[in-house]
Protein backbone atom coordinates (compact mmCIF):
# COMPACT_ATOMS: atom_id res chain seq x y z
CA UNK A 1 0.00 0.00 0.00
CA UNK A 2 1.73 3.16 -1.19
CA UNK A 3 -0.72 5.36 0.69
CA UNK A 4 0.65 4.24 4.07
CA UNK A 5 4.33 4.72 3.28
CA UNK A 6 6.20 7.71 4.71
CA UNK A 7 6.87 10.36 2.07
CA UNK A 8 10.62 9.93 2.62
CA UNK A 9 10.21 6.34 1.38
CA UNK A 10 7.90 7.32 -1.46
CA UNK A 11 10.42 9.97 -2.52
CA UNK A 12 13.16 7.35 -2.90
CA UNK A 13 10.89 5.15 -5.00
CA UNK A 14 9.73 8.04 -7.16
CA UNK A 15 13.28 9.26 -7.72
CA UNK A 16 14.47 5.80 -8.71
CA UNK A 17 11.32 5.40 -10.82
CA UNK A 18 10.22 2.27 -8.98
CA UNK A 19 6.94 4.04 -8.37
CA UNK A 20 5.27 6.69 -10.47
CA UNK A 21 3.41 9.71 -9.08
CA UNK A 22 0.40 8.48 -11.04
CA UNK A 23 0.35 5.20 -9.10
CA UNK A 24 0.40 7.05 -5.79
CA UNK A 25 -2.30 9.49 -6.83
CA UNK A 26 -4.50 6.75 -8.28
CA UNK A 27 -4.33 4.73 -5.07
CA UNK A 28 -5.17 7.77 -2.96
CA UNK A 29 -8.12 8.69 -5.17
CA UNK A 30 -9.42 5.13 -4.81
CA UNK A 31 -9.13 5.37 -1.03
CA UNK A 32 -10.85 8.77 -1.06
CA UNK A 33 -13.72 7.45 -3.13
CA UNK A 34 -14.18 4.54 -0.74
CA UNK A 35 -13.70 6.19 2.64
CA UNK A 36 -14.37 9.91 2.26
CA UNK A 37 -18.15 9.38 2.52
CA UNK A 38 -17.51 7.93 6.00
CA UNK A 39 -14.60 10.07 7.20
CA UNK A 40 -15.48 13.44 5.58
CA UNK A 41 -11.80 14.22 5.20
CA UNK A 42 -12.18 16.33 2.08
CA UNK A 43 -14.35 19.26 1.08
CA UNK A 44 -12.92 19.34 -2.44
CA UNK A 45 -11.02 16.62 -4.29
CA UNK A 46 -9.03 17.78 -7.33
CA UNK A 47 -9.38 14.52 -9.25
CA UNK A 48 -8.81 15.64 -12.82
CA UNK A 49 -6.13 18.21 -12.12
CA UNK A 50 -4.10 15.99 -9.81
CA UNK A 51 -4.13 13.14 -12.34
CA UNK A 52 -2.90 15.56 -15.01
CA UNK A 53 -0.22 16.92 -12.71
CA UNK A 54 0.89 13.40 -11.78
CA UNK A 55 1.32 12.52 -15.45
CA UNK A 56 3.32 15.70 -15.98
CA UNK A 57 5.51 14.97 -12.94
CA UNK A 58 6.15 11.49 -14.27
CA UNK A 59 7.20 12.92 -17.62
CA UNK A 60 9.47 15.50 -15.98
CA UNK A 61 11.14 13.03 -13.64
CA UNK A 62 11.68 10.56 -16.49
CA UNK A 63 13.26 13.37 -18.49
CA UNK A 64 15.69 14.14 -15.65
CA UNK A 65 13.90 17.26 -14.45
CA UNK A 66 13.71 16.06 -10.85
CA UNK A 67 12.96 18.87 -8.41
CA UNK A 68 13.77 17.06 -5.16
CA UNK A 69 12.26 14.71 -2.63
CA UNK A 70 8.76 16.21 -2.68
CA UNK A 71 8.47 16.06 -6.47
CA UNK A 72 5.48 14.06 -7.64
CA UNK A 73 4.03 13.55 -4.16
CA UNK A 74 0.41 14.54 -3.51
CA UNK A 75 -0.48 17.03 -0.79
CA UNK A 76 -3.79 17.84 0.90
CA UNK A 77 -4.25 21.38 2.19
CA UNK A 78 -6.67 22.43 4.87
CA UNK A 79 -9.50 24.36 3.26
CA UNK A 80 -8.40 27.48 5.08
CA UNK A 81 -5.37 27.89 2.79
CA UNK A 82 -5.78 29.72 -0.49
CA UNK A 83 -5.23 27.55 -3.53
CA UNK A 84 -5.08 29.21 -6.91
CA UNK A 85 -8.10 28.36 -9.04
CA UNK A 86 -9.38 25.83 -6.50
CA UNK A 87 -12.39 26.55 -4.29
CA UNK A 88 -11.36 27.62 -0.78
CA UNK A 89 -14.35 27.67 1.53
CA UNK A 90 -13.05 27.73 5.13
CA UNK A 91 -16.16 25.54 5.58
CA UNK A 92 -18.27 28.71 5.50
CA UNK A 93 -21.39 29.61 3.61
CA UNK A 94 -19.85 33.07 3.16
CA UNK A 95 -17.15 31.59 0.90
CA UNK A 96 -18.83 28.75 -0.95
CA UNK A 97 -17.88 30.13 -4.35
CA UNK A 98 -14.53 31.65 -3.46
CA UNK A 99 -11.72 30.62 -5.77
CA UNK A 100 -8.50 32.55 -5.04
CA UNK A 101 -6.32 34.04 -7.77
CA UNK A 102 -3.16 33.14 -5.87
CA UNK A 103 -1.74 30.44 -3.66
CA UNK A 104 -1.01 30.90 0.02
CA UNK A 105 2.76 31.19 0.41
CA UNK A 106 3.17 27.74 1.99
CA UNK A 107 1.04 26.21 -0.77
CA UNK A 108 3.20 27.95 -3.35
CA UNK A 109 6.41 26.75 -1.69
CA UNK A 110 5.27 23.13 -1.72
CA UNK A 111 4.08 23.44 -5.32
CA UNK A 112 7.46 24.82 -6.35
CA UNK A 113 9.03 21.72 -4.83
CA UNK A 114 6.80 19.62 -7.09
CA UNK A 115 4.01 18.59 -4.73
CA UNK A 116 0.64 17.95 -6.37
CA UNK A 117 -2.57 19.38 -4.94
CA UNK A 118 -4.81 16.39 -4.17
CA UNK A 119 -7.60 18.25 -2.44
CA UNK A 120 -8.83 20.57 0.29
CA UNK A 121 -9.48 19.06 3.68
CA UNK A 122 -12.31 19.57 6.08
CA UNK A 123 -12.06 22.19 8.80
CA UNK A 124 -14.39 23.72 11.32
CA UNK A 125 -15.82 26.98 9.97
CA UNK A 126 -13.01 29.54 9.93
CA UNK A 127 -11.16 27.16 12.30
CA UNK A 128 -13.45 28.14 15.17
CA UNK A 129 -17.01 27.06 14.35
CA UNK A 130 -18.41 23.67 13.50
CA UNK A 131 -18.56 21.43 10.43
CA UNK A 132 -22.15 22.10 9.40
CA UNK A 133 -21.95 22.11 5.58
CA UNK A 134 -19.73 19.28 4.42
CA UNK A 135 -20.16 16.67 7.14
CA UNK A 136 -18.10 16.15 10.26
CA UNK A 137 -14.65 14.66 9.87
CA UNK A 138 -14.53 11.66 12.17
CA UNK A 139 -11.84 9.47 13.64
CA UNK A 140 -10.64 6.54 11.52
CA UNK A 141 -9.80 4.55 14.67
CA UNK A 142 -13.46 4.75 15.75
CA UNK A 143 -15.81 6.62 13.48
CA UNK A 144 -18.17 7.48 16.34
CA UNK A 145 -15.40 9.66 17.73
CA UNK A 146 -14.09 13.06 16.77
CA UNK A 147 -10.99 13.53 14.66
CA UNK A 148 -10.33 16.71 16.63
CA UNK A 149 -10.45 20.22 15.32
CA UNK A 150 -9.92 22.31 13.45
CA UNK A 151 -7.54 20.42 11.11
CA UNK A 152 -9.50 17.18 11.59
CA UNK A 153 -9.82 16.54 7.86
CA UNK A 154 -6.07 16.73 7.31
CA UNK A 155 -5.26 14.50 10.27
CA UNK A 156 -7.84 11.83 9.55
CA UNK A 157 -6.88 11.80 5.86
CA UNK A 158 -3.25 11.02 6.67
CA UNK A 159 -4.19 8.48 9.36
CA UNK A 160 -6.55 6.60 7.03
CA UNK A 161 -4.40 6.64 3.91
CA UNK A 162 -6.47 9.27 2.10
CA UNK A 163 -3.38 11.49 1.93
CA UNK A 164 0.34 10.86 2.37
CA UNK A 165 0.90 14.35 3.76
CA UNK A 166 -1.21 17.37 4.61
CA UNK A 167 -1.09 20.81 6.13
CA UNK A 168 -2.99 22.16 9.10
CA UNK A 169 -3.29 25.44 10.93
CA UNK A 170 -2.84 25.79 14.66
CA UNK A 171 -3.99 28.70 16.83
CA UNK A 172 -4.48 26.86 20.12
CA UNK A 173 -3.63 23.31 19.10
CA UNK A 174 -5.60 22.78 15.89
CA UNK A 175 -2.82 20.87 14.15
CA UNK A 176 -1.53 18.99 17.19
CA UNK A 177 -4.87 17.99 18.74
CA UNK A 178 -6.34 16.25 15.66
CA UNK A 179 -2.93 14.72 14.93
CA UNK A 180 -2.85 13.28 18.44
CA UNK A 181 -6.46 12.02 18.21
CA UNK A 182 -5.75 10.36 14.87
CA UNK A 183 -2.26 8.98 15.60
CA UNK A 184 -0.12 11.05 13.23
CA UNK A 185 2.62 13.66 13.52
CA UNK A 186 1.56 17.32 13.66
CA UNK A 187 3.83 20.36 13.85
CA UNK A 188 3.30 23.91 15.06
CA UNK A 189 6.47 25.71 13.98
CA UNK A 190 8.04 28.70 15.70
CA UNK A 191 6.02 31.89 15.20
CA UNK A 192 7.65 33.53 12.19
CA UNK A 193 9.10 30.37 10.68
CA UNK A 194 6.33 29.81 8.11
CA UNK A 195 4.39 32.52 6.34
CA UNK A 196 0.67 32.80 7.11
CA UNK A 197 0.01 34.80 3.95
CA UNK A 198 -3.01 33.35 2.17
CA UNK A 199 -4.54 31.64 5.18
CA UNK A 200 -7.87 32.92 6.50
CA UNK A 201 -6.70 34.50 9.74
CA UNK A 202 -8.12 33.71 13.13
CA UNK A 203 -5.58 35.22 15.50
CA UNK A 204 -2.83 37.44 14.16
CA UNK A 205 -0.56 36.79 17.14
CA UNK A 206 -1.11 33.04 17.46
CA UNK A 207 -1.94 31.50 14.07
CA UNK A 208 0.53 29.09 12.53
CA UNK A 209 0.60 26.55 9.73
CA UNK A 210 2.52 23.29 9.72
CA UNK A 211 2.75 19.78 8.32
CA UNK A 212 0.68 16.75 9.29
CA UNK A 213 2.49 13.56 8.32
CA UNK A 214 3.02 9.92 9.11
CA UNK A 215 6.57 10.25 10.49
CA UNK A 216 8.84 12.83 12.07
CA UNK A 217 11.24 12.67 9.11
CA UNK A 218 8.32 13.44 6.79
CA UNK A 219 7.42 16.46 8.91
CA UNK A 220 11.01 17.70 8.83
CA UNK A 221 11.10 17.39 5.06
CA UNK A 222 7.85 19.25 4.59
CA UNK A 223 8.56 21.99 7.10
CA UNK A 224 11.84 22.61 5.29
CA UNK A 225 9.96 23.42 2.11
CA UNK A 226 7.29 25.49 3.84
CA UNK A 227 9.64 27.73 5.85
CA UNK A 228 11.33 31.03 5.15
CA UNK A 229 10.95 34.76 4.98
CA UNK A 230 7.98 36.11 3.05
CA UNK A 231 7.65 39.81 2.24
CA UNK A 232 3.86 39.31 2.27
CA UNK A 233 3.90 38.30 5.92
CA UNK A 234 5.66 40.86 8.13
CA UNK A 235 5.85 38.38 11.00
CA UNK A 236 8.11 35.95 9.14
CA UNK A 237 11.72 35.74 10.19
CA UNK A 238 14.66 36.36 7.91
CA UNK A 239 16.74 33.81 9.82
CA UNK A 240 18.23 31.15 7.59
CA UNK A 241 16.30 27.87 7.65
CA UNK A 242 18.60 25.04 8.72
CA UNK A 243 18.47 21.60 7.13
CA UNK A 244 16.04 19.87 9.49
CA UNK A 245 16.72 16.42 8.04
CA UNK A 246 20.51 16.69 8.47
CA UNK A 247 20.45 16.42 12.26
CA UNK A 248 17.71 13.79 12.53
CA UNK A 249 20.13 10.92 13.07
CA UNK A 250 22.43 12.56 15.62
CA UNK A 251 20.81 10.68 18.49
CA UNK A 252 19.83 12.10 21.85
CA UNK A 253 22.62 11.04 24.21
CA UNK A 254 23.35 13.84 26.65
CA UNK A 255 20.33 15.94 25.73
CA UNK A 256 18.33 17.41 28.60
CA UNK A 257 14.59 16.84 28.60
CA UNK A 258 12.45 19.07 30.80
CA UNK A 259 9.54 17.53 32.71
CA UNK A 260 7.24 20.17 34.24
CA UNK A 261 6.67 19.62 37.96
CA UNK A 262 3.03 20.68 37.83
CA UNK A 263 -0.03 20.75 35.57
CA UNK A 264 1.06 18.84 32.45
CA UNK A 265 1.41 15.48 34.17
CA UNK A 266 -1.65 15.88 36.40
CA UNK A 267 -5.13 14.44 35.85
CA UNK A 268 -4.12 12.27 32.89
CA UNK A 269 -6.06 9.25 31.69
CA UNK A 270 -4.23 6.32 33.29
CA UNK A 271 -3.23 4.87 29.89
CA UNK A 272 -1.69 8.21 28.88
CA UNK A 273 0.15 8.54 32.19
CA UNK A 274 1.58 5.07 31.69
CA UNK A 275 2.49 5.67 28.03
CA UNK A 276 4.33 8.87 28.97
CA UNK A 277 6.19 7.10 31.75
CA UNK A 278 7.27 4.36 29.32
CA UNK A 279 8.27 6.88 26.64
CA UNK A 280 10.39 8.90 29.07
CA UNK A 281 12.02 5.75 30.36
CA UNK A 282 12.84 4.67 26.81
CA UNK A 283 14.33 8.07 26.04
CA UNK A 284 16.41 7.80 29.20
CA UNK A 285 17.59 4.47 27.83
CA UNK A 286 18.76 6.33 24.73
CA UNK A 287 20.81 8.65 26.91
CA UNK A 288 18.71 11.72 27.64
CA UNK A 289 18.72 13.29 31.08
CA UNK A 290 15.34 14.10 32.56
CA UNK A 291 15.17 17.32 34.54
CA UNK A 292 12.32 18.84 36.50
CA UNK A 293 11.31 22.32 35.43
CA UNK A 294 8.98 24.78 37.10
CA UNK A 295 6.13 26.22 35.05
CA UNK A 296 3.56 27.28 37.66
CA UNK A 297 1.72 29.62 35.28
CA UNK A 298 0.85 26.79 32.91
CA UNK A 299 -2.48 26.24 34.67
CA UNK A 300 -3.46 29.89 34.40
CA UNK A 301 -3.45 30.60 30.68
CA UNK A 302 -6.87 29.55 29.39
CA UNK A 303 -8.69 32.84 30.00
CA UNK A 304 -5.88 34.98 28.61
CA UNK A 305 -5.65 32.78 25.51
CA UNK A 306 -9.40 33.07 24.99
CA UNK A 307 -9.35 36.85 25.30
CA UNK A 308 -6.46 37.15 22.84
CA UNK A 309 -7.83 34.71 20.26
CA UNK A 310 -11.45 35.86 20.40
CA UNK A 311 -10.56 39.57 20.32
CA UNK A 312 -8.22 39.04 17.38
CA UNK A 313 -10.73 36.80 15.60
CA UNK A 314 -13.38 39.50 15.94
CA UNK A 315 -10.99 42.13 14.64
CA UNK A 316 -10.41 39.98 11.55
CA UNK A 317 -14.07 39.15 11.00
CA UNK A 318 -15.80 42.36 12.13
CA UNK A 319 -16.56 43.69 8.67
CA UNK A 320 -17.79 40.36 7.31
CA UNK A 321 -19.89 39.75 10.43
CA UNK A 322 -21.53 43.17 10.17
CA UNK A 323 -22.36 42.51 6.54
CA UNK A 324 -23.52 38.91 6.78
CA UNK A 325 -23.72 37.54 10.30
CA UNK A 326 -26.57 35.27 9.25
CA UNK A 327 -24.38 33.48 6.75
CA UNK A 328 -22.10 32.23 9.51
CA UNK A 329 -22.94 29.00 11.29
CA UNK A 330 -24.17 29.68 14.85
CA UNK A 331 -21.03 28.38 16.55
CA UNK A 332 -18.61 30.48 14.48
CA UNK A 333 -20.86 33.54 14.76
CA UNK A 334 -21.19 33.26 18.53
CA UNK A 335 -17.58 32.50 19.23
CA UNK A 336 -16.18 35.20 16.99
CA UNK A 337 -18.75 37.76 18.17
CA UNK A 338 -17.74 37.08 21.77
CA UNK A 339 -14.53 38.94 20.95
CA UNK A 340 -16.54 42.14 20.44
CA UNK A 341 -17.32 42.32 24.15
CA UNK A 342 -13.85 42.40 25.66
CA UNK A 343 -12.44 45.79 26.54
CA UNK A 344 -9.05 47.00 25.41
CA UNK A 345 -8.01 46.83 29.08
CA UNK A 346 -8.90 43.13 29.16
CA UNK A 347 -6.96 42.50 25.96
CA UNK A 348 -3.93 44.20 27.48
CA UNK A 349 -4.30 42.25 30.72
CA UNK A 350 -4.28 39.06 28.67
CA UNK A 351 -1.19 40.29 26.83
CA UNK A 352 0.45 40.94 30.20
CA UNK A 353 -0.22 37.35 31.28
CA UNK A 354 1.27 36.17 28.01
CA UNK A 355 4.43 38.23 28.65
CA UNK A 356 4.81 36.74 32.12
CA UNK A 357 4.29 33.23 30.76
CA UNK A 358 6.90 33.78 28.07
CA UNK A 359 9.40 34.89 30.68
CA UNK A 360 8.66 31.85 32.83
CA UNK A 361 8.98 29.48 29.87
CA UNK A 362 12.20 31.13 28.72
CA UNK A 363 13.72 30.61 32.17
CA UNK A 364 12.69 26.95 32.23
CA UNK A 365 14.01 26.31 28.74
CA UNK A 366 17.46 27.63 29.75
CA UNK A 367 17.84 24.42 31.77
CA UNK A 368 16.91 21.98 29.00
CA UNK A 369 16.96 21.26 25.28
CA UNK A 370 13.30 20.29 24.97
CA UNK A 371 10.20 19.82 27.08
CA UNK A 372 8.22 16.61 26.78
CA UNK A 373 4.58 16.56 27.85
CA UNK A 374 1.40 14.75 26.84
CA UNK A 375 -0.40 16.46 23.96
CA UNK A 376 -3.76 15.82 25.62
CA UNK A 377 -4.85 14.28 28.92
CA UNK A 378 -7.45 12.11 27.12
CA UNK A 379 -7.91 10.27 23.82
CA UNK A 380 -10.55 11.03 21.18
CA UNK A 381 -14.06 11.48 22.53
CA UNK A 382 -17.39 11.12 20.73
CA UNK A 383 -18.52 13.41 17.93
CA UNK A 384 -21.55 14.30 20.09
CA UNK A 385 -19.34 15.40 22.95
CA UNK A 386 -17.35 17.50 20.52
CA UNK A 387 -20.53 19.18 19.32
CA UNK A 388 -22.15 19.79 22.68
CA UNK A 389 -19.75 20.02 25.58
CA UNK A 390 -16.14 19.24 24.72
CA UNK A 391 -13.47 19.18 27.41
CA UNK A 392 -10.59 21.65 27.10
CA UNK A 393 -8.71 20.36 24.06
CA UNK A 394 -6.13 23.17 24.18
CA UNK A 395 -5.18 21.94 27.66
CA UNK A 396 -1.54 21.28 26.71
CA UNK A 397 -1.13 23.15 23.46
CA UNK A 398 -2.22 26.81 23.82
CA UNK A 399 0.89 27.48 25.88
CA UNK A 400 3.10 27.33 22.84
CA UNK A 401 0.86 29.40 20.58
CA UNK A 402 0.99 32.06 23.28
CA UNK A 403 4.77 31.85 23.50
CA UNK A 404 5.46 31.20 19.82
CA UNK A 405 7.66 28.19 20.63
CA UNK A 406 7.78 25.23 18.20
CA UNK A 407 5.91 22.11 19.30
CA UNK A 408 5.18 18.76 17.70
CA UNK A 409 2.92 15.88 18.60
CA UNK A 410 3.79 12.33 17.67
CA UNK A 411 2.09 9.05 18.55
CA UNK A 412 3.26 7.40 21.77
CA UNK A 413 0.96 4.38 21.81
CA UNK A 414 -2.67 3.31 21.90
CA UNK A 415 -5.02 3.19 24.88
CA UNK A 416 -7.07 0.17 25.99
CA UNK A 417 -9.78 1.15 23.47
CA UNK A 418 -7.31 1.13 20.59
CA UNK A 419 -7.22 4.92 20.33
CA UNK A 420 -3.98 6.79 19.63
CA UNK A 421 -2.19 8.81 22.33
CA UNK A 422 0.11 11.72 21.57
CA UNK A 423 3.34 12.99 23.09
CA UNK A 424 4.35 16.62 22.61
CA UNK A 425 7.92 17.82 22.19
CA UNK A 426 8.57 21.54 22.64
CA UNK A 427 11.84 23.20 21.61
CA UNK A 428 13.34 26.66 21.88
CA UNK A 429 12.37 29.26 19.28
CA UNK A 430 13.68 28.40 15.81
CA UNK A 431 15.14 25.12 17.08
CA UNK A 432 12.72 22.80 15.29
CA UNK A 433 15.77 20.71 14.37
CA UNK A 434 16.12 19.69 18.04
CA UNK A 435 12.42 18.86 18.26
CA UNK A 436 12.66 16.64 15.18
CA UNK A 437 15.87 15.01 16.42
CA UNK A 438 14.29 13.91 19.72
CA UNK A 439 11.06 12.83 18.05
CA UNK A 440 12.89 10.86 15.41
CA UNK A 441 15.02 9.05 18.00
CA UNK A 442 11.86 8.01 19.85
CA UNK A 443 10.17 6.95 16.62
CA UNK A 444 13.10 4.68 15.71
CA UNK A 445 12.29 2.47 18.70
CA UNK A 446 8.51 2.89 18.53
CA UNK A 447 7.23 2.84 14.98
CA UNK A 448 3.59 3.44 15.93
CA UNK A 449 3.04 4.90 12.47
CA UNK A 450 3.08 1.40 11.01
CA UNK A 451 -0.26 0.63 12.62
CA UNK A 452 -3.32 1.20 10.40
CA UNK A 453 -6.93 1.67 11.50
CA UNK A 454 -9.15 -1.43 11.17
CA UNK A 455 -11.53 0.66 9.04
CA UNK A 456 -8.97 0.71 6.23
CA UNK A 457 -7.70 -2.83 6.54
CA UNK A 458 -5.44 -2.56 9.59
CA UNK A 459 -5.99 -3.43 13.21
CA UNK A 460 -6.71 -1.24 16.22
CA UNK A 461 -5.24 -3.83 18.58
CA UNK B 1 -23.50 38.56 35.77
CA UNK B 2 -23.26 40.56 32.57
CA UNK B 3 -26.49 42.30 31.82
CA UNK B 4 -28.11 41.20 28.61
CA UNK B 5 -29.21 44.75 27.95
CA UNK B 6 -25.58 45.87 27.96
CA UNK B 7 -24.70 43.13 25.45
CA UNK B 8 -27.65 44.10 23.28
CA UNK B 9 -26.66 47.77 23.25
CA UNK B 10 -22.99 47.02 22.70
CA UNK B 11 -23.80 44.69 19.80
CA UNK B 12 -25.97 47.38 18.27
CA UNK B 13 -23.29 50.04 18.80
CA UNK B 14 -20.81 47.83 16.94
CA UNK B 15 -23.22 47.15 14.09
CA UNK B 16 -23.68 43.45 14.89
CA UNK B 17 -26.96 41.72 14.20
CA UNK B 18 -27.19 39.07 16.90
CA UNK B 19 -30.29 37.19 17.99
CA UNK B 20 -31.39 36.78 21.59
CA UNK B 21 -30.15 33.17 21.40
CA UNK B 22 -26.77 34.41 20.19
CA UNK B 23 -26.60 36.89 23.07
CA UNK B 24 -27.49 34.16 25.60
CA UNK B 25 -24.68 31.94 24.33
CA UNK B 26 -22.22 34.83 24.29
CA UNK B 27 -23.17 35.92 27.81
CA UNK B 28 -22.65 32.39 29.07
CA UNK B 29 -19.20 32.23 27.55
CA UNK B 30 -18.08 35.78 28.30
CA UNK B 31 -18.69 35.90 32.03
CA UNK B 32 -16.45 32.98 33.08
CA UNK B 33 -13.63 34.17 30.82
CA UNK B 34 -13.74 37.69 32.27
CA UNK B 35 -13.81 36.36 35.84
CA UNK B 36 -11.00 33.91 35.22
CA UNK B 37 -8.89 36.59 33.53
CA UNK B 38 -9.23 38.86 36.53
CA UNK B 39 -8.38 36.02 38.92
CA UNK B 40 -5.30 34.84 37.05
CA UNK B 41 -4.06 38.35 36.42
CA UNK B 42 -4.29 39.27 40.10
CA UNK B 43 -2.52 36.07 41.08
CA UNK B 44 0.32 36.36 38.58
CA UNK B 45 1.00 40.08 38.78
CA UNK B 46 1.04 40.31 42.55
CA UNK B 47 4.08 42.32 43.61
CA UNK B 48 4.92 43.35 40.05
CA UNK B 49 2.98 46.60 40.18
CA UNK B 50 3.25 49.46 42.66
CA UNK B 51 0.32 49.80 45.07
CA UNK B 52 -2.39 52.02 43.65
CA UNK B 53 -3.80 53.23 46.99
Amino acid sequence: MLSFLPITELAKRVKSRQVSPLEIVTELLTNIEKFNPVLNSYITVCTESVLAKARQAETDISAGRYLGPLHGLPIAHKDLSWTKGVRTTAHSRTLLDFSPDINATHVEHLEQQGMLLLGKTNTTEFAIGDMHLFGKSCNPWDVSRSSGASSGGSANAVAAGLAVAATGTDTGGSTRVPSSFCGVVGVKPTFGRVSRFGIFPLSFSMDSVGPITRTVADAALMLQAMSGYDPHDPTTSSLAVPDFSETLYQGVRGLRVGIPETYFYEKLDPDIAKAMQVALSELEGLGVQLESVRLPMAADLAAAANVLVLSEAFSQHAERLRASAGAYGPKARNRISTGAFFSSAEYLQAAQIRTLWMRELEQAMKQVDVLIIPTLPFTAFSVDTWENNPPDTSWGTRHFNMSGYPAMTLPCGFDHQGLPMGMQIVAKPFDEAMMFRVGHAYEQINAWYRRKPALVGGSNA
Amino acid sequence: MLEKEWLRLEASRQGLTLSEDDLDVIAGRLQPIKESLERTRSKNTEGLEPPHD
